[in-house]
C-alpha cells in the first residue's frame, strides 16, 4: 500500500510538487525566522565577547528602574573609578563612557533615523583596546574620532575626512583619525565611534561622568577573585560582573529585545502555514475525489479500510517530509531576505556567518509533516468512504453536495467561539502574553469558523460577483459563475486561502488609519495653540540641550514649552511607569488636556512636589486626589509627590503620571528636553523657517508646524505598515498558488467539457476568458470574505482604545485599491490553467474509445 | 475495390476530399489510418460511414470535421479548403457551419437544455430565431423539459438536445459520432428518426459514423472503410443486407 502510495505520487510529480510547495513556504519563513534570529544572536554574542578584550571584571551603575530597551544609562557614583584602581588586584583600570550621538553625511543629512543608534565610546588603553585599525589609529587628541568601517564605507568616509556629530550641544567638527572594524564583523548593528574620554563628556553635557569602570586583574588573580575584590571595596553602590559575565548579559539584553522581532516574524510564520495548510487540504480533497474509482478497485480487490487510510496518510507524510526539507534549505535563503527586509526599513542588524541550530531542522521538519498531515486527515478519511461497488458505475464528475444544516450550525459555533477568545483576550484583564495569546487564538478560530461556513455563501456570492462579468463577457462568464457554484466546498476553501491573508491586510490598514486619525485629532484638539513642534530629528532621541532657551530669542516666538520623559517605578502603580515632564509656568499656554480631577488650574500650578495621573491609570491603581504616591527614579532617588489632579490621557501623548521638568532636573537627573512646543505670532510657516534658521548650529533639531508634525507621525506609521504589507505578501502568494492549484485540477477534471466546447465553436479564447473569469470570483469572494473579517476584527480590537482616543477611520481608498488588486490576482493566477484549458485536445477530449 | 464515386453530383458536394491521408507515429510504430481516400457528400444525403474497428472511420470524420489536420491531401466543406486553416478559423467553421452529435458527454452540466440548444448561438453572439428554434424543440419534442438540467434527462432526451443543438446554427453539415452508442433500442430509432427528418424535411446533409447495421440502415448511402482506405460505397441496404456486406469485407 505504502509502495503504492509513492508510485502515485511520482506518477502526478506536478500535482505532487504544487501540494507541497505551499507547506515549503510556510516551513522556510518558520526555519528563516530561526535562522535569521540565531545567526544574530550569535553576533551578538561574538560582539560583546571581542568587546570585553582584555576585561577581566565590569562596574556599572545599579539599573534600578528597567526600561524598555535597556533604559537609560545611569553614571556611577563619584569616586567609583578610583575607588576601583586602588584595589589591590587590579593591575590597569579604565574609566568609560558612552553617549549616543547623531552624525551627518557628506550630504549632510542625519545617518541612522529611526533605525539603529549612532554611539560614541570612549577610547580605550591599548591593552583594552578590541579594535583593528583599517586606516589610520585610534583617535587620542580632543578633536580626533575613529569611524566604524560599515558605516565609513556606505558613506563614503576615509581616514583624514571631517565628521559633524551632534551631542547634546551644538553640532562640532571631528577629524576621523581612523576607520575601525571588530573582527570579521560586517556589521555592528549600530554606527559606532570612539574618542578620548573627556571628549565624548563634553559631548554629552556632562563632565565626570563614568558609565562603566573596566579592570584587569594583576597576575595570579583571577576575574572571580578580582570580582570579589572590587565588590566589596564598593560595597552595594554599583554592579560589578566578571568580563564574561558581562558580556554574556549584554547579549542576553540584547536577545530579550529582539525577542519581541522573533515573535512578530513567527507570527508572520505562522499565518503562512496556515495558508497552506488550507491549500494542501483542498488539494487532497479534490485528488481524493477524483481517484474514488481507484480506492473503489482497491476496496473491491479486498483492501481494509484501514489500509486505504494508511496508503493516503503515508502519501501526507511523505510530502510533508519533502517538503519541510526543502522548506529548511530554502530557510537558508530566506533568512538574508529577511536580514534585507528589515534594512531597507531602517533595521540594520549584525550577521555573521549563519547559524542553524538542530532546534531550527526540527522544528521545521515537525511544523511541516504536521501541518500537511492534519490537512489530510479529512480528505484521507473520506478516501476509505468510498464503496467498492462505484468501481462498477461509470465516474461522472462528483455531485454537487448540498450544504447541511449542521454545517451552519458548527460554523456559526465556532465564529461564537472564536468572538469569545478574541474578547476574552481584550477584555479579560490578563497579562500581556497570555492576553496576546488568547488574541490569537481567537482570530485563528473565528477565521476557521469563517472558512467553515464559507460554502454557504459562495452561491450568492458567486452570483453577486459573478453577474456583472457575465454581463461584460457572455456566456464564458456565465459558465464561470456556473463552475465556481458547482463545488461550493472547493470554491469556498480556496477563497477562504486568500481571505485569511487579506482579512489580516485589512485589519492593519484600518489599524493604521486609526492610529493616525487619533494623532491627527489629538494633536488638533489639544495642541490648537502651538504653533510649532520641535523633536529630534530621528523621533525619539531628546533634542539638543540649548535649543529650548535658543528657540526664545527667535523673532515672533512669545512662549516656549519643554516637555520631558523618563520612567519611574511607582509604589502599587507598577515598574517603568512612563512619566512626563512639562513646565508648569508655560505649558497651559500651548497645550490643553482635558483635566478630569482637581482644580482646574492645576496644572498651570503644578508644584515641584506634586503629580497628575492619568486617569485610568490611577482608577486602575486605586489612587485618588491627594493621596501620596512614593516615585523610585532611574537615579534610585525615593520621592514621594501628592496626587494634585488627573486627566484624560488621549493617544499616549503623556505618560501615566506628569512632575514638572525642574523636578526632573533636580531630583531625576534628567535634564533632557523630549520635545519644544513653541507658540507665537503670526503664520505658523513664517515661525517654523525663523526657527530653522536660528538653530543652524543644531541640525538634528526639527522644528514642524502641525501639519508637518503630522505629516511626519503619518509616514512612520506607514512604514511599518509597507513592512507588515511586506511579510503578509508571502501568506498571499501561497494563497494564490491556492487558486492557481484548484484551477488546474478543476480544468483537469472538466477536460471533456472543454473539448465538447471547442468542438462546438467556443475560441481558445473564450476558454482563457472563462477560466480566467473563474479565478477572479474566487479571489473576489475571499476579498469580500477578508474584507468583512478584517472589518471586524478592527471594530472589536479597537473597541478598548476607544478611551485612549482611538479614532476607527476606515481608509475607503486603500479598501477598493486591495479589493481591485485581489481581482488582479485572480487574473494572474488564471494565466497557467486558463492555457491549459484552451490547449485542451479537443480529439481527444470528445473521443469516446 | 469499388471506389467509384456515387451518383452523378446534382449539385456540388458539400463535402469532400481528395487522396486524404492521416498517419500517426514515425518509423516502425507508424500507424497509417487513413492511406487516400477520395470522397464526395452530396449535400441533403444522409451517409453512415461503417467499418470495423482500426478501419479509420473515425478518423475520417475528425478529418472531415475540421477536429484534426490530414498528413497530406485535402478536404473542402462548403467550398473552404480544411487543410491547414489555422486553430481560429476551424473554430468559427465548427461553430458556424457543423453541427456535432456525439456518442456521450455532449451537453453542458451546468446550462438547461434551451441553453444547450442555443448554445452554438451564444458563442457566436448572435440572436436565436425564435421560430427556428421552436420548430427543432417540436421535432425532438423537448417542449416541456426546456428547463432541465442534463442531470435530470435521460439518455435519449440527452441525445435529442444534442440534435436540436447541432441544427440551430442551420449547418452545412451534421456529423454524428456513434449517436445511438449508448441507448437502448427505443431511444435509438428515436434518434435515427430524427436524423432522418433533419435530412428530408429540413435538407440538411448528416454524415453518420457508425458500427450498428441497423443504424446505417437509417442512412441513404454506406461508405465502407477497411484498412484506411474505402472498399464500398452504395445505397444503403436493409440492416441484414449491411450484416452481409460488412462479414464479406471483414
Amino acid at each position: 500500500m505504502v509502495r503504492m502510495a509513492l508510485r502515485g505520487l511520482l506518477a502526478r510529480k506536478l500535482r505532487t510538487a504544487l501540494t507541497g510547495f505551499a507547506v515549503v513556504i510556510g516551513v522556510a519563513f518558520v526555519a528563516g525566522t530561526f535562522i535569521f534570529t540565531d545567526t544574530i544572536n550569535a553576533s551578538f554574542t561574538d560582539l560583546f565577547e571581542r568587546v570585553s578584550k582584555g576585561v577581566d571584571v565590569n562596574v556599572t551603575a545599579k539599573q534600578v528602574v528597567e526600561g524598555d530597551f535597556g533604559g537609560r544609562t545611569q553614571p556611577l557614583p563619584d569616586g567609583t573609578f578610583e575607588t576601583v584602581r586602588s584595589v589591590p588586584g587590579v593591575e590597569a583600570a579604565e574609566a568609560r563612557f558612552e553617549t549616543e550621538v547623531t552624525i551627518f553625511d557628506k550630504d549632510n543629512e542625519p545617518i541612522g533615523g529611526g533605525g539603529p543608534p549612532s554611539i560614541v565610546f570612549s577610547s580605550n588603553a591599548e591593552r583594552f583596546d578590541p579594535l583593528d585599525y583599517v586606516q589610520g589609529g585610534p583617535a587620542e587628541e580632543p578633536g580626533q574620532v575613529t569611524l566604524d568601517k560599515a558605516t565609513a564605507d556606505r558613506n563614503e568616509f576615509v581616514a583624514g575626512d571631517t565628521l559633524r556629530i551632534a551631542g547634546r550641544g551644538p553640532v562640532r567638527e571631528y577629524e576621523i583619525s581612523g576607520i575601525t572594524q571588530l573582527g570579521e564583523q560586517k556589521s555592528l548593528g549600530i554606527v559606532s565611534m570612539n574618542m578620548p574620554l573627556a571628549e565624548v563628556q563634553e559631548l554629552a553635557r556632562k563632565p565626570g561622568a563614568v558609565t562603566e569602570v573596566a579592570a584587569a586583574a594583576a597576575g595570579g588573580t583571577s576575574p572571580e577573585q578580582l570580582k570579589a575584590q572590587i565588590a566589596g571595596a564598593l560595597g552595594d553602590t554599583a554592579d560589578v560582573r566578571t568580563g564574561q559575565e558581562q558580556a554574556d548579559k549584554s547579549a542576553s539584553d540584547i536577545t530579550d529585545s529582539l525577542g519581541f522581532l522573533k515573535i512578530g516574524l513567527l507570527v508572520f510564520a505562522g499565518v503562512a502555514v496556515l495558508v497552506g495548510g488550507f491549500l494542501i487540504f483542498n488539494t487532497f480533497a479534490v485528488t481524493v475525489a477524483q481517484r474514488s474509482r481507484e480506492f473503489a478497485l482497491l476496496r473491491t480487490l479486498g483492501a481494509s479500510r484501514r489500509q486505504v487510510l494508511n496508503s493516503v496518510i503515508a502519501e501526507t507524510l511523505v510530502i510533508g517530509f519533502l517538503a519541510s526539507v526543502l522548506g529548511i534549505l530554502a530557510g537558508l535563503v530566506l533568512a538574508p531576505a529577511l536580514r534585507a527586509l528589515l534594512a531597507s526599513f531602517g533595521i540594520e542588524l549584525p550577521s555573521t556567518g549563519t547559524v542553524i541550530a538542530p532546534r531550527t531542522i526540527i522544528v521545521g521538519l515537525l511544523v511541516g509533516m504536521i501541518a500537511t498531515l492534519v490537512s489530510g486527515l479529512v480528505p484521507a478519511r473520506r478516501a476509505t468512504q468510498v464503496e467498492p461497488v462505484e468501481a462498477m458505475r461509470d465516474a461522472a464528475t462528483p455531485s454537487v453536495r448540498g450544504v447541511s444544516r449542521k454545517r451552519l450550525l458548527t460554523s456559526t459555533l465556532v465564529i461564537v467561539l472564536g468572538l469569545a477568545a478574541l474578547l476574552g483576550g481584550l477584555f479579560g484583564g490578563a497579562g500581556g502574553s497570555a492576553a496576546a495569546s488568547l488574541l490569537g487564538l481567537g482570530v485563528v478560530v473565528m477565521m476557521f469558523g469563517v472558512a467553515l461556513l464559507a460554502p454557504v455563501l459562495v452561491r450568492p456570492l458567486a452570483r453577486l460577483i459573478g453577474t456583472p462579468l457575465e454581463r461584460i463577457q457572455g456566456l464564458p462568464g456565465r459558465l464561470a459563475r456556473e463552475n465556481a457554484e458547482r463545488q461550493p466546498q472547493r470554491t469556498a476553501i480556496t477563497a477562504s486561502a486568500l481571505m485569511i491573508g487579506l482579512a489580516l491586510v485589512v485589519f492593519t490598514a484600518i489599524f493604521a488609519a486609526g492610529l493616525s486619525g487619533s494623532i491627527d485629532k489629538v494633536i488638533d484638539e489639544q495642541f490648537s495653540r502651538t504653533a510649532l513642534i520641535v523633536t529630534h530629528d530621528d523621533g525619539f532621541s531628546p533634542v539638543p540641550s540649548d535649543v529650548a532657551e535658543r528657540l526664545g530669542t527667535v523673532d515672533g516666538v512669545d512662549v516656549v514649552s519643554p516637555l520631558r520623559f523618563d520612567q519611574a517605578n511607582v509604589k502599587g502603580g507598577g515598574d517603568s511607569v512612563p512619566v512626563s515632564g512639562v513646565d508648569p509656568a508655560t505649558i497651559t499656554q500651548l497645550f490643553a488636556p482635558e483635566l478630569e480631577q482637581g482644580d482646574p488650574d492645576v496644572l498651570a500650578s503644578l508644584a515641584d512636589d506634586q503629580v497628575l495621573a492619568d486617569d485610568g491609570w490611577a482608577e486602575d491603581h486605586g489612587f485618588t486626589v491627594g493621596d501620596r504616591l512614593e516615585v523610585t527614579t532611574p537615579t534610585g532617588a525615593e520621592l514621594t509627590y501628592e496626587l494634585a489632579g488627573t486627566y484624560d490621557n488621549q493617544a499616549g501623548v503623556l505618560g501615566s503620571i506628569v512632575v514638572t521638568n525642574d523636578s526632573m532636573s533636580e531630583d531625576w537627573n534628567q535634564p533632557d528636553d523630549a520635545f519644544i512646543l513653541v507658540g507665537g505670532r503670526g503664520d505658523p510657516e513664517t515661525l517654523e523657517q525663523a526657527a530653522k534658521a536660528s538653530l543652524q548650529e543644531f541640525p538634528v533639531a526639527k522644528a514642524q508646524t502641525l501639519g508637518q508634525f503630522k505629516d511626519a507621525q503619518a509616514d512612520q506609521v506607514n512604514q511599518l505598515l509597507g513592512l507588515v504589507y511586506a511579510l503578509l505578501s508571502l501568506s498571499v502568494i501561497v494563497a494564490l498558488l491556492g487558486i492557481v492549484n484548484t484551477l488546474a485540477l478543476a480544468v483537469h477534471e472538466r477536460t471533456r467539457e472543454l473539448g465538447l466546447l471547442r468542438a462546438v465553436g467556443m475560441s481558445k479564447r473564450q476558454v482563457r476568458r472563462m477560466v480566467r473569469a473563474e479565478s477572479v470570483i474566487t479571489a473576489l469572494i475571499g476579498a469580500v470574505l477578508g474584507l468583512v473579517l478584517g472589518v471586524v476584527f478592527a471594530v472589536v480590537v479597537s473597541r478598548p482604545l476607544a478611551d485612549e482616543g482611538f479614532v476607527l477611520t476606515f481608509p475607503i481608498v486603500t479598501l477598493v485599491v486591495l479589493t481591485v488588486l485581489a481581482a488582479l490576482a485572480g487574473v494572474l493566477a488564471a494565466i497557467p490553467p486558463a492555457r491549459r484549458a484552451s490547449k485542451v485536445d479537443v480529439l481527444r477530449a470528445v473521443t469516446t474509445e | 475495390m469499388l471506389g467509384a464515386m456515387s451518383s452523378p453530383a446534382a449539385a456540388p458536394p458539400i463535402v469532400a476530399t481528395a487522396e486524404l491521408h492521416r498517419n500517426y507515429g514515425e518509423g516502425e510504430a507508424a500507424v497509417h489510418a487513413l492511406r487516400g481516400v477520395t470522397i464526395a457528400f452530396p449535400p441533403g444525403e444522409f451517409t453512415a460511414i461503417m467499418g470495423p474497428s482500426g478501419s479509420g472511420k473515425s478518423t475520417l470524420m475528425h478529418l472531415l470535421a475540421g477536429l484534426d489536420q490530414p498528413t497530406s491531401g485535402s478536404v473542402v466543406v462548403d467550398s473552404q479548403e480544411l487543410a491547414n486553416l489555422d486553430d481560429k478559423r476551424l473554430t468559427s467553421l465548427r461553430r458556424d457551419k457543423l453541427g456535432f452529435v456525439f456518442q456521450a458527454y455532449n451537453l453542458i452540466p451546468v446550462l438547461t437544455a434551451r441553453e444547450n440548444i442555443t448554445l452554438p448561438l451564444m458563442l457566436a453572439g448572435e440572436k436565436v430565431d425564435q421560430a427556428w428554434f421552436e420548430t427543432l424543440v417540436d421535432a425532438v419534442d423537448l417542449g416541456d423539459r426546456l428547463t432541465h438540467r442534463p442531470g435530470e434527462l435521460s439518455g435519449g432526451q440527452q441525445q435529442r438536445v444534442a440534435i436540436a443543438r447541432a441544427l440551430i446554427s442551420r449547418p452545412a453539415v451534421v456529423f454524428a459520432d456513434e449517436p445511438t452508442g449508448n441507448l437502448d433500442s427505443s431511444s435509438a430509432a428515436e434518434v435515427l428518426g430524427l436524423l432522418r427528418r433533419a435530412v428530408d424535411e429540413f435538407g440538411q446533409t448528416v454524415i453518420m459514423v457508425t458500427h450498428d447495421a441497423g443504424a446505417a440502415a437509417a442512412a441513404d448511402r454506406v461508405v465502407l472503410l477497411r484498412d484506411g482506405l474505402v472498399v464500398h460505397d452504395g445505397v444503403a441496404a436493409d440492416a441484414e443486407g449491411l450484416l452481409d456486406l460488412m462479414k464479406q469485407v471483414a
